[in-house]
């Protein structure tokens, strides 16, 4: 018979992570935050712009997906899951906050860019600021994060289909307002 | 572009505080997806998205944001685990990790039988953990779904991939019954089935108040499970007899529908209650203290469009 060896929690899947949670693992969940929060902040603070409501959002996020753990059905991935209940968690943020203000012009660029891509930079991130929400939700996930369309339709909870149109429309948006359509000047500029 | 018949219907398991977007905020994005699709160039569609590629990193999550969700997480973890005395079997890693490598292991046949007893064993004191990470007014109280005969999802956890279980729903001889897993009389179910009482982690406020309210009717979350609702931070409100005598408090007869929340307020923790009456329906926003004598109200009686 195999000798009873302690498995580190770090060698676990995240499926595995997960139903050990649901069966009172008390580390299980720590080490599915570990592994995931920096990814769950990117998503957050790009789909929020806010890093106050990024980190609401997250923790929001990590506190269902904790609390509710069990009612992952196992058919998706942990990840997609986990960025469904963050991404959700922003929208929901973001809708509560718009009656009363407006989202801040928060700087993600890098300090150390050169000034002319900085530039750009903070260019692309106004414009993406300006999109619709759906439009930017789906532009993140799979312009930025190069998640599948497909399973970015399944974070959102629309078809493939919207998922591609609200990239289309979105990207076009961004082209123009950029000034990168052929014989167009950027938006900002008119 | 109507999306509408091609977006699946909100899943009422989902963990999220609030339903799908494209449930939820429907007209928003049709009215946002509406129109021709543009007609991009290529070039410039790949510029765009080289560009999106190429926008920097946000990096890690600040340590300060990691400290305060790991606390938020550890919090959530206190309340989960019970120290109680009924704890029988302690399956930490030391035992239930374990369980899952060597389920993962190729077994010779000889050791069949021995592990189907041991899968029995290890579905009792699942089952066991199960009633002992609940809050003590929950342990105390017993569940029928903690009985080692219920196919509980606890009961059948699949650890793994490979399909692995460590339990096996299923009768089990009382001998095997861990002390803490005496199967237990059913508990009373919800006598009035007006009342939907559910946890959500919602930040509720004057401003969204009348919007989020017409979500908690339309869009409820699963009611919260009665011995669920015993958690002592949760507070008296949370239960069926704590909410009436709220609803007695306010006024609220019980005789129609009623939804509460328990979620927050400018912050707080509070409780949004949602009336619904033949003359409208109407939100109410109390602390998680509201009972007879004291409805503890936050925020006055506000109608729901």
């Amino acid at each position: 018979m195999d000798g009873v060896r302690a498995v580190p929690l770090a060698d676990l899947s995240d499926r595995e992570l997960l139903e050990a949670h649901v069966a009172g693992e008390a580390q299980a969940f720590g080490e599915l935050f570990r592994r995931h929060r920096d990814r769950m902040w990117a998503v957050a603070l790009r789909t929020c712009r806010d890093p106050e409501l990024a980190a609401d959002a997250v923790q929001d996020g990590f506190i269902a997906a904790f609390r509710r753990a069990d009612s992952f059905r196992g058919d998706a991935a942990v990840t997609t899951w986990l960025h469904r209940i963050v991404v959700n968690a922003c929208l929901d943020r973001l809708r509560r906050r718009r009656p009363t203000s407006e989202l801040p012009e928060y700087e993600l660029g890098d300090p150390h860019d050169h000034h002319s891509s900085t530039e750009v930079r903070l260019d692309v991130q106004q414009a993406l600021a300006r999109l619709p929400e759906g439009q930017r939700a789906a532009l993140v996930l799979v312009d930025m994060h190069a998640i599948p369309v497909a399973e970015a339709a399944e974070i959102l909870g629309v078809a493939e289909g919207t998922i591609k149109s609200r990239c289309a429309r979105g990207r076009a948006a961004l082209a123009k307002e950029l000034g990168l359509t052929p014989g167009r000047r950027a938006a900002h500029e008119v | 572009m109507d999306q509408s018949a091609n977006t699946p219907e909100p899943d009422a398991t989902d963990p999220r505080s609030t339903p799908t977007p494209a449930a939820d905020d429907l007209d928003h994005h049709e009215l946002e997806d509406e129109g021709p699709l543009p007609d991009l160039d290529p070039l410039s569609e790949a510029r765009v998205r080289a560009l999106l590629a190429a926008a920097s990193d946000p990096g890690p999550m600040p340590g300060d944001v990691a400290a305060r969700i790991e606390a938020a997480l550890a919090e959530e973890a206190r309340l989960r685990v019970d120290p109680a005395p009924t704890r029988a079997i302690d399956l930490d890693d030391a035992v239930l990790i374990p369980l899952i490598r060597r389920r993962q292991r190729p077994r010779p046949l000889l050791a069949v039988a021995a592990a189907a007893a041991a899968a029995a064993v290890v579905a009792v004191g699942a089952s066991a953990l199960h009633l002992t990470k609940r809050p003590n007014v929950a342990a105390a109280l017993g569940d029928t779904t903690m009985t080692a005969t219920s196919p509980t999802p606890t009961g059948s956890a699949s650890l793994g991939d490979r399909g692995a279980t460590i339990g096996t729903p299923g009768p089990v001889p009382s001998s095997l019954l861990p002390t803490g897993s005496v199967p237990v009389s059913p508990l009373p179910g919800p006598t009035n089935a007006n009342l939907h009482i559910q946890v959500s982690a919602t930040a509720y406020d004057a401003a969204s108040l009348p919007t989020l309210a017409r979500r908690l009717v339309s869009h409820p979350v699963p009611a919260l499970p009665p011995l669920a609702a015993e958690a002592p931070h949760l507070g008296p409100v949370a239960t069926e007899t704590g909410l009436t005598s709220c609803l007695g408090a306010l006024g609220v007869p019980t005789n129609q529908p009623v939804h509460a929340d328990l979620a927050f307020f400018d912050g707080r923790p509070a409780v949004v209650i949602v009336s619904s009456s033949a003359s409208g329906d109407t939100a109410y926003v109390v602390g998680r203290t509201c009972s007879t004598g004291d409805a503890h109200v936050l925020h006055p009686a506000t109608p729901v469009p």
